[in-house]
C-alpha cells in the first residue's frame, strides 16, 4: 500500500496515536477532543492529496532552496496554526505537533504494511517534505503574528508611560503660571520639567531598544530635508545646553535628500552628547558633506582614545556594563539608536579612535530610498 | 472683561482624566472656552449639538479612538472642515488627515502658537 493511501484509509488510527501525544503537550492536556484534531485531518488529507500528484522540478527545487511555496499544505497549516495560537500553544508546541503527526503516520505505516515501509523511501522523502512545508509555513505564520503583538505592546507601553509624563508636564506649567512663585519654587519647577524631559527620552530610548531587540525595523517616515540645516539645529541646541564645550559645524552645499527628520535630528543630538559625555576635550567638531552619491557625517572628539577591544561593541546596547568607563552614566543606548537609525536609513557608520586623531565617527548616508 | 460668547471654543478630547483637566485649565487661563469629552464618540455627541473653533484629540482612547472619529469626520460635510490637532502618546500614527500632529509629552510653548495661529483672525488677543 502506498503511504498517500495508507494515510486516506488510516486517517482516524493515526488521529487517534498523535491526539495522545498532542494531550501531552502543555495547554494541549486541557484542549477538548475538537480543537485538538481540528485541522489535524485536514493537513493529512492535503499531504496525501500532494503526495499523489507528481512533483515538477521546479517545486521540488523551490522546496529544496527554502522558497515560499503556497499550496493546498501551506493553506492548511496557516489555518491550523492561527488555531493552535489563539489556544495558547507556542511555537515549540507547534513544530512538536507536526513532529509527532510524522513519527505516528510512520510508525503505523510500519506497522501495518512493513513491506511497503520497506521499499518506500522515496514516499517517505515527499512526506517528510511536506511536513517540513507545514512547520515552514507556521513559522512564518507565528513570526508575523509575534510581529504585529511586539508592535502593538510597544505602542500601548510608550502610550501608557508617556500620557502620565504628559500630564506633569502640564501640570509643571501650571504651577509656574501660578501667582507669587519664589525663586526656590520656580527652580523646583523646572527641575520637573527637566525630568520630564529626561524621561520622555529615555521612554523613547528604550523602546527603540526593545524594538531593536525583538527583531522590528525601526519605522522611517521620509520626507525632503536639508540634512546641513538639520545639523545646524542640533548643534546650537546642544551647544547652548553645554557652554562649556565648543560644538565647529562645517557644512557643505547640496545636502538635500529623503529622511526621517525627527530621526536624524535624534542621531546628531546622541552623538554630540556622546561626544560631550565621553571625550575629555573640550573641542567637538562636526562636518557634513557629500561624497560621491552619499552624504558623510563626520563627529570627531578628543580624549583618550577607545581601546581596541570596545571598539567592536560600542554599538551594542546597554555596552556600558561590560566597558570600564566612569564617564558613563545612563543607559548606554545613544550609540546604539545611531547605529538603527543609520541602519533604517540604508546608510553605514564606522568608528575608528586614536590620541592623536581622536574619537571619530563616519556615518555614509544615501539620499533616497533605494 | 470680554464677553465669553465672543471666545473661540476648544473641544479637548483625551481619555487620560489629568492631561485633559489640565489642558483645558491651560487653555481657559488663556481665554478660550474649552469642552472636553473622553473619547470620540463623546466629542462627536458634543459635535451634535454645538460646533467648537478647534479640536485636540488623542489618538488611543477607549470606545471610539481618534483614528475612529477622524475618519468618521472626513465623511461628515459638515465637520469634514473643522479644524482638528492630533496628540499622541505613541510612536506610530500611520496617515492621519490632520492640521497638526503633536506629540505627548506635549511642548506647550509649541501647542499655543499653533492654536493661536489657527484661531486667530476670532480669537482676541491672550
Amino acid at each position: 500500500m502506498s503511504l498517500a493511501k495508507f494515510i486516506r484509509t488510516d486517517t482516524e488510527r493515526i488521529l487517534g496515536e498523535w491526539e495522545d501525544f498532542a494531550k501531552t503537550l502543555g495547554v494541549g492536556a486541557v484542549l477538548p477532543k475538537w480543537v485538538l484534531r481540528a485541522h489535524a485531518k485536514a493537513i493529512l488529507q492535503s499531504i496525501a492529496e500532494d503526495m499523489e500528484r507528481p512533483q515538477l522540478d521546479i517545486e521540488r527545487d523551490a522546496k529544496v532552496k527554502g522558497e515560499a511555496v503556497h499550496g493546498p499544505i501551506e493553506q492548511v497549516a496557516a489555518v491550523h496554526v492561527d488555531l493552535r495560537i489563539d489556544s495558547g500553544l507556542d511555537l515549540l508546541q507547534i513544530i512538536a505537533e507536526y513532529g509527532a503527526l510524522r513519527a505516528c503516520v510512520l510508525h503505523l505505516w510500519d506497522a501495518t504494511d512493513a513491506e511497503g515501509f520497506a521499499r518506500g523511501g522515496e514516499e517517505i522523502i515527499r512526506f517528510t517534505e511536506a511536513i517540513d512545508q507545514g512547520i515552514a509555513e507556521s513559522v512564518s505564520v507565528y513570526e508575523q503574528r509575534e510581529t504585529k503583538y511586539r508592535d502593538r505592546f510597544l505602542g500601548m507601553l510608550g502610550h501608557d508611560l508617556r500620557n502620565p509624563l504628559n500630564s506633569i508636564a502640564l501640570c509643571a506649567i501650571s504651577l509656574a503660571e501660578a501667582a507669587h512663585l519664589n525663586e526656590q519654587q520656580f527652580t523646583t519647577v523646572s527641575r520637573i520639567q527637566n525630568s520630564v524631559r529626561r524621561l520622555d527620552r529615555m521612554v523613547g530610548d528604550v523602546l527603540d531598544f526593545a524594538r531593536g531587540r525583538l527583531g522590528s525595523p525601526m519605522p522611517i517616515n521620509r520626507t525632503r530635508a536639508n540634512l546641513g540645516t538639520l545639523a545646524r539645529e542640533i548643534a546650537d541646541e546642544v551647544q547652548s545646553a553645554n557652554p562649556g564645550f565648543s560644538v565647529r559645524l562645517t557644512v557643505s552645499d547640496n545636502l538635500t535628500g529623503d529622511w526621517d527628520v525627527e530621526r536624524l535630528k535624534q542621531l546628531f543630538s546622541n552623538l554630540l552628547l556622546n561626544a560631550i559625555q565621553h571625550g575629555s576635550g573640550k573641542d567637538i567638531g562636526v562636518t557634513v558633506e557629500t561624497e560621491g552619491d552619499l552624504i558623510l557625517i563626520v563627529v570627531r572628539n578628543e580624549g583618550r582614545p577607545i581601546p581596541k577591544e570596545s571598539l567592536g561593541i560600542i554599538f551594542d546596547p546597554l555596552v556600558h556594563g561590560r566597558v570600564s568607563d566612569q564617564n558613563k552614566t545612563g543607559l548606554g543606548l545613544g550609540l546604539f539608536i545611531v547605529s538603527e537609525i543609520v541602519s533604517a536609513h540604508q546608510g553605514t557608520i564606522a568608528v575608528s579612535s586614536s590620541a592623536e586623531a581622536g574619537t571619530i565617527f563616519s556615518i555614509r548616508l544615501p539620499r533616497h530610498q533605494s | 472683561v470680554a464677553d465669553l460668547s465672543e471666545k473661540s471654543v476648544i473641544l479637548v478630547v483625551d481619555d487620560d482624566a489629568d492631561s485633559r483637566g489640565t489642558l483645558a485649565d491651560l487653555l481657559s487661563r488663556r481665554g478660550y472656552v474649552v469642552e472636553s469629552a473622553e473619547n470620540g464618540k463623546q466629542a462627536f455627541e458634543y459635535l451634535n449639538r454645538s460646533k467648537p473653533a478647534l479640536v485636540i484629540l488623542d489618538l488611543m482612547m477607549p470606545v471610539m479612538s481618534g483614528w475612529e472619529f477622524l475618519e468618521l469626520q472626513q465623511k461628515d460635510p459638515n465637520l469634514r472642515g473643522l479644524p482638528v490637532f492630533v496628540m499622541t502618546a505613541s510612536g506610530l500614527v500611520g496617515d492621519i488627515k490632520a492640521n497638526a500632529l503633536i506629540r505627548k509629552p506635549i511642548d506647550f510653548g509649541m501647542l499655543m502658537s499653533m492654536v493661536n495661529q489657527a484661531l486667530e483672525p476670532e480669537h482676541a488677543g491672550h
